[in-house]
Parts: structure tokens; C-alpha cells; sequence
């Protein structure tokens, strides 16, 4: 019991520190608990995380109600158990349904096609490149945003809103996928890998745009990544953005 | 024990929600793929049960709850599309218009022997006719929930791969003679340990080919989808030169967890002309030849930026010249 409650209390950490746009998070635990109905009825969203303890393991299971549509929405249920070596029960939570409930909530929040702007993922481990590709990923969703041929056709949600490291290691390092829609197979992500080039000796940004239902085959330009002229290669991102998502 | 736990979240905006959009096309093809899944029934055999074991009930009784999340997971995942799923009863037969494929599962607790999965797949075949397959797993009744979520996963991509196969084995007769199915593009290599342009093409050429390849086939009025590698796939494998994850040079070829009716890898070569370069792209066919041949050789002009569109074009073009030959 006392475990539970302590991965009870490490999820729910996780996602009152997150910055999830213009939502205000509350503890809802916390709020049935006092039989503050208040929280309740004023929460647009409220999300329900299930997890069932047993001697195999643990079975996780989330639930995210929509109050505008009175709708629930069920995600995919996944068992776990700890194993030597691997991440702690509480991160793999975290790591399998927190990515899951923002999508949905952004997915949610707009009767438009949705164009997520997601991570510039540097090349695992690579350290040096990390401060820029976390500089560029907050820059570049900024951007995006403003773009008002994007804006037409999209409403555009930068998904890396912060330069926080702990957040970028989380978010670009560690969890690795981009983030392509659940809900609307016409929600748009972007996203790109800064790598080495093999000459001359630069980065490149591989970037991409994809759609659900276009993993098999996303779209991808090769830009020499610069950061000497990192002007001009922020205006180079949106146009290809905008090129591509109009090519789509 | 079962713990519930709730954040609430509220915004200043207005909320609302848009209906599924997507076209639904054949399991081969892009949009949203409808299937129809039955309830999950759950069995046990008598004679095995007797008595019950207690590891394998809660096996069972896990299996049969997460079961369909697993099979949706596995289907977008081989698939590489968003799975809607919607549950149909169980006493519905046939194959509805609304679905191109209905699942069936059954989990069968079999006592101290552990649990057996049975997955009935309904598919609609390319000549519209309807075409089955089932697929099992067997489950130890010693199996932790990490060792079930592997085999589940796993369970889920042998489903995608099985449902590819029966929509890809029958060809109607307005495409007979035309390639169809899922081709897997696998790394471009340059053939030059020194050209360092040349080998920066071939990176780039891995990475950009896939989707042109695919809008060339579309274009071309052929039912083939062109599957690349993950840029990290590219980085690790398909630079023989500088390889990261070795310093020796790999081929990275088809993983085995995925269907695929072609396998393409890509040479190039220095051209005749100065600045100009020579793509041969080598294709075996899972179903007919698995032997790799060269079905297509392009000319690149441009080394610096090359037209990759038309790239593609000349490739697709080459291939179903040299498919119709055969």
C-alpha cells in the first residue's frame, strides 16, 4: 500500500509541475479527498490514472474526461514490472501516459487542425549540442506560432514552451518519439534531428513533418544548422514548415 | 489492490471537440483504418482449470482486459497508421462495410499450463474477397507483467504483420502485372570511402527518398507505400565509413517485426561526367524473388541539392518497368 501511494505521489508530482498551456492543474486526489466539489465543477478536463498492484506487477490504465463534449476517453492499458536495470515503475508511468494526456488535451482544446511543434532532438548522448537543440526547439515552436500562413490552416502548439534542462531531457532526450496526433489524423507534427554531417564537419537539421497516418513515409529537408546565423536559420525552418505543410 | 488517482485541469478557453476525420482506405494505403473488434471472450479448459491456479486467473483476467490495447498499439505501430477500433457484438458475422478487418480474440486459461491467446483475423482482400487467419500465443503461468508486456507487444506486431500479408496476397485483375504492398527502404550507401559529398548524398537521399517514393507510387496509380528508416537507424547503420555504433560497416536490412512485400537498398556511385552521380537501387520481392537484383539506375545532376521528386519518379518508373518484364 505504502508503494502505491508513494508512485500515486510521484505521478501526480510529475504532472502538477508540468506547464500544460493555459491550463491550470489541481490535485484532484487531493480535492475528493477534502470534498472540495468546487475543483471539480470547474475543471474543463479532469484526467484519472488507474494502477492495479498485484505480486506480477502493475497494470496501468488513464482515463481523460472532456466536460465541453461530456466525453471520456479511454487509454490503452499497459502492464509493467521492475525488472534490474530498468527505470523505476513510477517514470514508466509517467513516461507511457503523461505524453498520451497532453496530446489529447491539445487535441482537445482546438476545433481546428492542430500543428504541433515538437523537440529539435539532438543526437542521443551528445551533450555539446544539447543547450542548442534546446535553445532552437523553444525558438523555432515560438516562430511557428507567429507564422501567419500557418495560422491559417493551423492553430500551431509549440509543445517545448521551456528552455528548463530537466524538462528537455525528459521531453526530447529521454522519451525520444515525437508526438503525432490521437484524436484527428490531420493533426500536423513537426519535428528534427540535429546531427553531424559528414562534410563539411556542421550539423545538420533533418527536419520533418508528419501525420498519423503518415508515419510510414514522413516528409523530411535537410538544413545545414548554423547557429552563427541563427537568424536566417530560423526563417529557413518556417518557410520549409510552411512548404511542406502546404506540399501535405 | 486498486488505487485511483485524478488531476483536474481547467483552462480560460472554450473547449470543444472535433469529430474523427480521415479518409478510410484499404489496409494498405494512408487515413485512418476502421477495424471492428468482438468482445474478448474468456475460456477456460475445464479438465486443465480444475481446481484453478491462482497466478494464471489473474493472468488471464489481465489478458482479457488489456488484450484490445495491446492489439491497437500493434496495429498502428506495424501499420504505422492511426487504428480506430470500434466493438461489435459478438454475434456479428461477416465482414461489415464500415471495417476492412474484424478481430476476434479469445483468451483461454488453461489451468497450471498458463494462458493461450487465440486472434481470429478477418480481412477484406484486395479483390474484396474475405480472407481469414489466426494467430496464438502461449503464456507461463510464471510470466510477470514485464514479461507479458513484451510478449503482448510482440503479439500485437505479429497481428499487423499477418492482417498486411492477407491484404496483399490476392491482386485484383485491374492491377495484375503492377507491384502492390509495403516496400521497405533501407540505406543508400555510397560505394566511395573518400567522396565525403557522395556519402553525405546517400545520408541525405535514405532520409528524403521514402516519402517522395511513396507520392511517385501514388502518382503512378500503384497501391505501394514506401517505408524508410528512422533517422537514428540511418545514423547507427547506413554509413559504412563512419558508423557510429561500431566503426564497422553494417547493413541495416528488414527487422523481421514488420511485413514487407519488397526490400529496396541503394548504390551510388561517382558518375562519368563531373558532378554528376550514379543511384542503382536493388529490390528483392518477399512473395516472388527474394534474391536482390538491380531493378533501377537513375542519374543524379545535381549533387549539391538534386531534384528528389523527380528522383523518385525515375525509380518508381524503372521499378514496374522491370516488374512487368519479369
Amino acid at each position: 500500500m505504502r508503494r502505491a501511494g508513494e508512485i500515486q505521489d510521484d505521478v501526480t508530482g510529475r504532472v502538477l509541475e508540468l506547464q500544460i498551456g493555459d491550463y491550470v492543474s489541481a490535485n484532484g486526489a487531493l480535492a475528493a479527498d477534502n470534498h472540495d466539489t468546487e475543483t471539480f465543477s470547474q475543471a474543463d478536463v479532469i484526467v484519472q490514472v488507474l494502477l492495479d498492484v498485484s505480486g506480477k506487477g502493475y497494470t496501468t490504465k488513464a482515463n481523460l474526461y472532456d466536460k465541453a463534449t461530456s466525453k471520456w476517453f479511454s487509454f490503452g492499458g499497459r502492464t509493467f514490472s521492475e525488472r534490474p536495470g530498468q527505470k523505476p515503475v513510477t517514470e514508466l508511468i509517467v513516461d507511457e501516459v503523461l505524453p498520451q494526456v497532453l496530446v489529447r488535451l491539445f487535441e482537445l482544446s482546438s476545433q481546428r487542425p492542430v500543428l504541433f511543434a515538437d523537440c529539435l532532438f539532438p543526437q542521443p548522448n551528445d551533450d555539446p549540442m544539447e543547450p542548442l537543440a534546446r535553445q532552437y526547439s523553444v525558438e523555432y515552436g515560438t516562430r511557428l506560432e507567429a507564422s501567419l500562413t500557418l495560422r491559417q490552416k493551423f492553430t500551431v502548439m509549440p509543445l517545448v514552451t521551456t528552455a528548463n534542462p530537466t524538462f528537455f531531457r525528459w521531453w526530447c532526450v529521454t522519451l525520444q518519439n515525437p508526438r503525432v496526433g490521437i484524436l484527428r489524423d490531420e493533426t500536423t507534427t513537426v519535428h528534427g534531428y540535429i546531427l553531424p554531417s559528414i562534410a563539411p564537419q556542421k550539423p545538420n537539421l533533418f527536419l520533418q513533418v508528419r501525420r498519423p497516418s503518415q508515419a510510414f513515409h514522413p516528409r523530411i529537408v535537410t538544413l545545414p544548422f548554423d547557429p552563427q546565423d541563427g537568424n536566417n536559420l530560423l526563417i529557413r525552418i518556417i518557410e520549409s514548415v510552411e512548404q511542406m505543410t502546404n506540399d501535405m | 489492490m486498486i488505487c485511483r488517482w485524478l488531476f483536474c485541469l481547467a483552462s480560460f478557453g472554450l473547449i470543444s471537440v472535433a469529430a474523427n476525420a480521415g479518409e478510410s482506405g484499404g489496409i494498405i494505403g494512408t487515413g485512418m483504418l476502421s477495424i471492428g473488434m468482438k468482445p474478448v471472450e474468456l475460456n477456460s479448459v475445464s479438465s486443465l482449470a480444475r481446481g484453478g491456479d491462482a497466478a494464471t486467473d489473474l493472468i488471464a483476467q489481465n489478458v482479457q482486459e488489456l488484450l484490445p490495447s495491446y492489439i491497437q498499439r500493434g496495429f498502428e505501430k506495424g501499420l504505422d497508421r492511426r487504428v480506430s477500433i470500434t466493438q461489435i457484438s459478438q454475434s456479428s458475422d461477416g465482414l461489415p462495410s464500415a471495417y476492412q478487418a474484424i478481430v476476434s480474440p479469445t483468451v483461454t486459461n488453461l489451468g497450471k499450463l498458463g494462458v493461450r491467446v487465440s486472434v481470429k483475423l478477418d480481412a477484406r482482400a484486395a479483390t474484396a474477397d474475405q480472407v481469414t487467419s489466426e494467430q496464438n500465443l502461449l503464456i507461463s503461468p510464471d510470466a510477470n507483467f514485464g514479461d507479458i508486456d513484451d510478449k503482448l507487444s510482440e503479439f500485437g506486431l505479429r497481428l499487423s504483420k499477418a492482417l498486411t500479408e492477407l491484404s496483399t496476397t490476392s491482386i485484383p485483375p485491374q492491377k495484375a502485372g503492377l507491384p502492390r504492398g509495403i516496400v521497405g527502404f533501407y540505406c543508400v550507401q555510397s560505394a566511395d570511402p573518400v567522396d565525403l559529398r557522395l556519402q553525405e548524398l546517400a545520408r541525405m537521399l535514405t532520409l528524403e527518398l521514402p516519402y517522395q517514393l511513396s507520392k511517385a507510387s501514388q502518382k503512378a496509380g500503384l497501391d505501394l507505400v514506401v517505408r524508410g528508416l528512422e533517422i537514428k537507424e540511418v545514423l547507427y547503420n547506413c554509413d559504412p565509413y563512419r558508423n557510429l555504433a561500431s566503426n564497422r560497416p553494417t547493413q541495416t536490412g528488414p527487422s523481421g517485426d514488420r511485413y514487407e512485400n519488397f526490400v529496396w537498398f541503394g548504390t551510388l556511385v561517382a558518375g562519368k561526367l563531373p558532378g554528376t552521380s550514379q543511384l542503382t537501387i536493388r529490390a528483392s520481392d518477399r512473395l516472388d524473388d527474394p534474391n536482390f537484383r538491380p531493378v533501377s539506375q537513375v542519374t543524379i545532376n545535381n549533387l549539391e541539392s538534386p531534384e528528389v521528386s523527380t528522383i523518385a519518379e525515375g525509380i518508381v518508373s524503372n521499378f514496374v518497368a522491370c516488374y512487368r518484364t519479369r
